[in-house]
């Protein structure tokens, strides 16, 4: 039986790691980048037999920066994809500004990716310095002319809740929206302890303060028409990203490179983040198979991301010996005003779409 | 010499201020007169317990008889009966000066009289003992002897021109204390012939010979073989040996009148001869049991919960084992919605409790959490009937209260007169009334102040200190129950009395207490989806209000490239942090709200 999948490659290297990158990404030494694909393409090798039973819908290569490769390594890269991609209707890229050539586009297209994701993330020159970030703002736009002569689909990022009182975030979205791309992403800073960041910034904004940020953000693109179909991303009507739809769907995905996670059938696995050991072949790092309680909290935490929500019908037969604790959990919830249920769809009202992290904390006590 | 010649017997006791060199000279009077030597002879051998040690003050007494040839040719038999130096333990300190004819008052002449030096001198004064100064730390550079002499004959009013100048540190002029003490302390005038009465100072436990009271004997003599009464307690004994301390026990034949020592009987409990407790015997026994007798009176509460629910059991064991040796230390099982099962214990005072609460932790090892600590109240109802209440959630209804009494202190506070000021408004702040104030000397003065025990019990000391750089010392006395404008207030949380918040505070304190509490449940208590007040009220009034906004937005932006294992992660640790929450409506209060409310040392 064939059964569709999507696939993720990553691609570890970056010229310079952004100060709130908690990614796994390094900066290549010399050969590093030509080992890599040669481990990649080994990897791939390892699973012709699931290959062989899928019907590869999406495939996104992320980092990273992959376009960090030049034109030799790119094609490389592609070439090795090429027998996979035959069913494939979505093939995404992601890029730095500062990396992207008309060359390597052409590449790009010549191998089937139609679609570009931009790390933007912020136009004022300030901030993109705070945050690490090598590009400037002019080569944003550059870049966008350059993909744009080939390749149409574009997504573009844009992070937001830099800091308390900061105003930037606006002017950014101001200028994404000039370049109409299709699908925006917007992410809130999150700063982890470990990274330079945290020494770098004094203050945090307060989720009074995000809240007020992602309303105002949200409010504007909605008003040129982009609509929100997951927590944080937003398209023109149609441009839903298909890859990433399949993570918040729990879709079997398998990912490949360094550090990269898979879903197939409810096992979840992930690679080593260790270069040397993947270099060498040493690649699975964790292995576990999810208890049915398990993939339905997955269910929950991830589906309800989602702005369409999810078929309770489905769930409910998916996970009968637990039809009572949900029927609960979604009582008290509904209660809350957090989610409602029209026919068999079971979503989360804009307040429980602020509120996820709650609706999920109250699930895993009921659970 | 006749051992028995009373005339050569002197018992006696020492009183200080902390600090004032109380121990140092007991150790320097044991080594002087050879009882321990040196080598045998920790430092500081009375203060036998690590705690004591490290406070630098005696919580149980320790006792020792010691031999001294005086300068008239006779050896004199001293004991030296110590007695704990805090006020906590007034009843102790005044059955043991009850057991002595004199007390050495022991002053630091550098430091001067303080309020502590008072205190123990007025309970000493009470029991007719003939009170002999001492000048201590007479080496010191600071030493100012003459007006210390001046203080101690104005604010105490007594002689102390001849007072010994010591070292009891370098042990310079000890000698001169041996003198002094047989010069004025009367010796015993006992009768050997008349009925055994002894009394019953302090008592210890030991696991295989049971409780062991130490005793004075004033009438009569006791043997092994004896069958004795306790007649307080009514339980009867065969005694099964006696004897004395060197400070190491030694049995003795017998101890008669005027002597002081220990028996042992296989007594099973420490209760059966508690502090203050009349010895005779079964066959001859007194008529009238020695006066003074109290059962300790618990003054302060606090509740002590353990950390973790599982030392539950280790926390009884514990207190029934510190309660072997402290007949004051009460306890009872308490459940509090906010911090579970535990223990209300009674104390005789805040040193105390202290005390117990370190004991318990260091010595059996225990997590604890105490609640911060309450005074008992006396509530008398229009039907006359009078109840003593400790948990407001045992209060009457308002309008069945026809006397409503806290306890009453009198303290003596002593400070340099820079801070006299000061001290008033702190008094006054805490409900104080200013009885009066002396001047002891240009530097300092001794104000004498009623105040509510409830007042006291929580920060005083520690606002004394800062109010005064450190220089305030301060001693109280419980004086008597007080009709008293109090209140029980409660928290509401979301509209929602909160029992383990409700308390009992004097009405003019209770809107900066109900502030304090609500802020503080602000602080503690994280946002929720929807507004939350806090609210303190009395009856039907709310006298103090805060909200907690409600919370808009708790959401992880990302999901990463389908890793979402870190996502788990951080919500397992959220739901861990959400099982130690309490649910009151719908709203989640976390531990920690409790603590920084019922906590005490969260000031």
């Amino acid at each position: 039986m064939m059964n569709d999948l999507g696939l993720y490659v990553h691609i570890p290297f970056c010229q310079a790691r952004c100060h709130y990158c908690d990614f796994v990404s390094l900066c290549p030494r010399p050969g590093d980048i030509d080992n890599y694909l040669g481990a990649l393409e080994k990897e791939l090798l390892g699973f012709d037999r699931l290959f062989d039973r899928s019907i590869i819908e999406t495939i996104y290569i992320g980092g990273g920066t992959p376009s960090i490769l030049n034109l030799d390594q790119t094609g490389r890269l592609l070439e090795m994809l090429q027998p996979l991609r035959k069913a494939v209707t979505e093939f995404t890229i992601e890029a730095n500004p500062e990396s992207v050539s008309d060359e390597k586009v052409r590449l790009w297209q010549d191998h089937g990716i139609d679609r570009v994701s931009l790390g933007m993330q912020t136009s004022d020159p300030l901030w993109l310095k705070t945050l690490g970030r090598i590009h400037t703002t002019e080569k944003v736009a550059q870049a966008v002319d350059i993909i744009r002569q080939r390749i149409d689909c574009l997504n573009i990022d844009l992070i937001y809740g830099l800091a308390p009182g900061d105003k930037t975030y606006m002017k950014t979205l101001e200028e994404i929206i000039g370049l109409r791309p299709q699908h925006i992403s917007i992410y809130e800073l999150e700063v982890y302890d470990h990274l330079p960041l945290a020494k770098m910034l004094s203050e945090r904004v307060d989720s009074d303060e995000s809240f007020e940020q992602f309303h105002r953000l949200m409010s504007r693109l909605e008003s040129v028409g982009y609509q929100r179909y997951e927590v944080s991303n937003f398209s023109l009507p149609g441009f839903e990203a298909k890859h990433n739809q399949r993570y918040w769907k729990r879709q079997n995905t398998l990912g490949v490179g360094l550090g990269a996670h898979s879903l197939i059938d409810n096992k979840r696995f992930n690679n080593t983040a260790d270069l040397t050991q993947y270099l060498a072949g040493e690649r699975i790092e964790h292995r576990e198979n999810l208890s049915s309680d398990e993939a339905l909290l997955e269910e929950i935490m991830l589906g309800l991301r989602r702005v369409k929500g999810m078929n309770y019908r489905n769930l409910i037969k998916q996970y009968p010996d637990r039809s009572d604790m949900i029927d609960r959990f979604v009582q008290q919830q509904i209660q809350l005003d957090r989610l409602i249920l029209t026919d068999d769809c079971l979503k989360a009202t804009q307040l429980g779409l602020d509120l996820l992290d709650r609706i999920v904390l109250d699930f895993m006590s009921l659970q | 010499m006749n051992k028995h010649n009373q005339k050569y017997i002197r018992n006696f006791s020492i009183i200080a201020h902390i600090d004032h060199g109380k121990s140092t000279l007991a150790d320097r009077m044991i080594e002087y007169t050879g009882a321990l030597t040196s080598r045998q002879m920790k430092e500081q051998v009375l203060d036998n317990m690590d705690l004591e040690r490290e406070r630098g003050i005696t919580i149980k007494l320790q006792t020792s008889r010691l031999i001294y040839r005086a300068k008239d040719g006779h050896d004199y038999h001293f004991n030296l009966i110590d007695t704990p130096g805090h006020v906590d333990f007034t009843y102790e300190v005044s059955r043991s000066l009850a057991a002595c004819e004199g007390a050495l008052l022991v002053v630091d002449a550098s430091q001067g009289v303080e309020a502590q030096t008072i205190a123990n001198v007025y309970l000493a004064d009470k029991e007719g003992l003939e009170i002999v100064p001492v000048l201590n730390k007479i080496d010191l550079p600071a030493a100012r002897p003459d007006e210390v002499i001046h203080e101690i004959e104005d604010v105490i009013g007594i002689l102390a021109e001849d007072a010994p100048r010591i070292s009891a540190k370098s042990g310079l002029n000890i000698q001169d204390v041996f003198e002094a003490i047989i010069d004025k302390v009367p010796p015993p005038q006992g009768d050997e012939d008349a009925p055994l009465k002894a009394l019953v100072f302090d008592s210890f436990y030991d696991t295989y010979r049971g409780a062991i009271p130490l005793l004075r004997v004033f009438d009569g003599c006791v043997k092994k073989g004896d069958s004795i009464r306790m007649m307080a307690a009514d339980q009867i004994y065969e005694v099964t040996e006696v004897g004395l301390f060197t400070p190491a026990m030694l049995p003795v034949e017998e101890l008669r009148a005027g002597d002081v020592g220990y028996l042992t009987a296989s007594i099973k409990e420490v209760k059966h001869v508690r502090v203050g407790e009349t010895i005779t015997h079964t066959d001859r026994p007194v008529e009238k049991a020695l006066p003074g007798y109290q059962k300790a009176l618990p003054m302060v509460f606090c509740g002590l919960y353990p950390a973790e629910g599982e030392d539950y059991d280790n926390i009884r064991d514990a207190l029934e084992k510190l309660q072997l040796n402290d007949a004051a230390l009460t306890f009872e099982p308490e459940t509090s919605v906010a911090l579970g099962f535990g223990y209300r214990c009674g104390f005789l005072g805040l040193l105390h409790l202290e005390i117990i609460q370190e004991r318990l932790e260091r010595e059996f090892d225990l997590d604890l959490i105490a609640t911060a600590p309450s005074v008992i109240y006396e509530v008398t109802t229009h039907k006359g009937v009078t109840t003593m209440i400790q948990n407001p959630s045992n209060l009457p209804h308002p309008t069945e209260i026809a006397s409503f009494k806290e306890p009453i202190v009198t303290a003596q506070i002593i400070v340099p007169k820079e801070y006299v000021g000061n001290v008033m408004e702190l008094a006054q702040n805490r409900r104080g009334i200013f009885l009066e104030m002396q001047y002891i000397d240009e530097r300092r003065a001794i104000l004498h102040y009623d105040l509510p025990l409830n007042e006291i019990i929580y920060d005083f000391f520690d606002a004394l200190k800062s109010k005064t750089r450190g220089y305030g010392s301060f001693d109280y006395d419980f004086k008597e129950y007080q009709e008293s404008d109090l209140v029980k207030m409660d928290i509401l949380i979301n509209k929602e009395v909160i029992d383990a918040f409700s308390l009992i505070v004097h009405r003019e304190k209770s809107v900066a207490r109900g502030r304090q509490i609500v802020e503080r449940l602000r602080e503690a208590i994280p946002r929720q989806q929807f507004p939350i007040p806090i609210q303190a009220g009395i009856g039907q009034n709310i006298i103090a209000r805060e909200t907690i906004r409600a919370l808009r937005k708790d959401v992880l932006a990302k999901c990463y490239g389908g890793d979402i294992s870190r996502k788990k992660k951080l919500l397992e640790k959220q739901k861990e942090g959400k099982k130690r929450m309490r649910q009151f409506g719908n709203v989640e209060v976390p531990q920690q709200a409790f603590l920084s409310v019922l906590k005490f040392d969260d000031e």
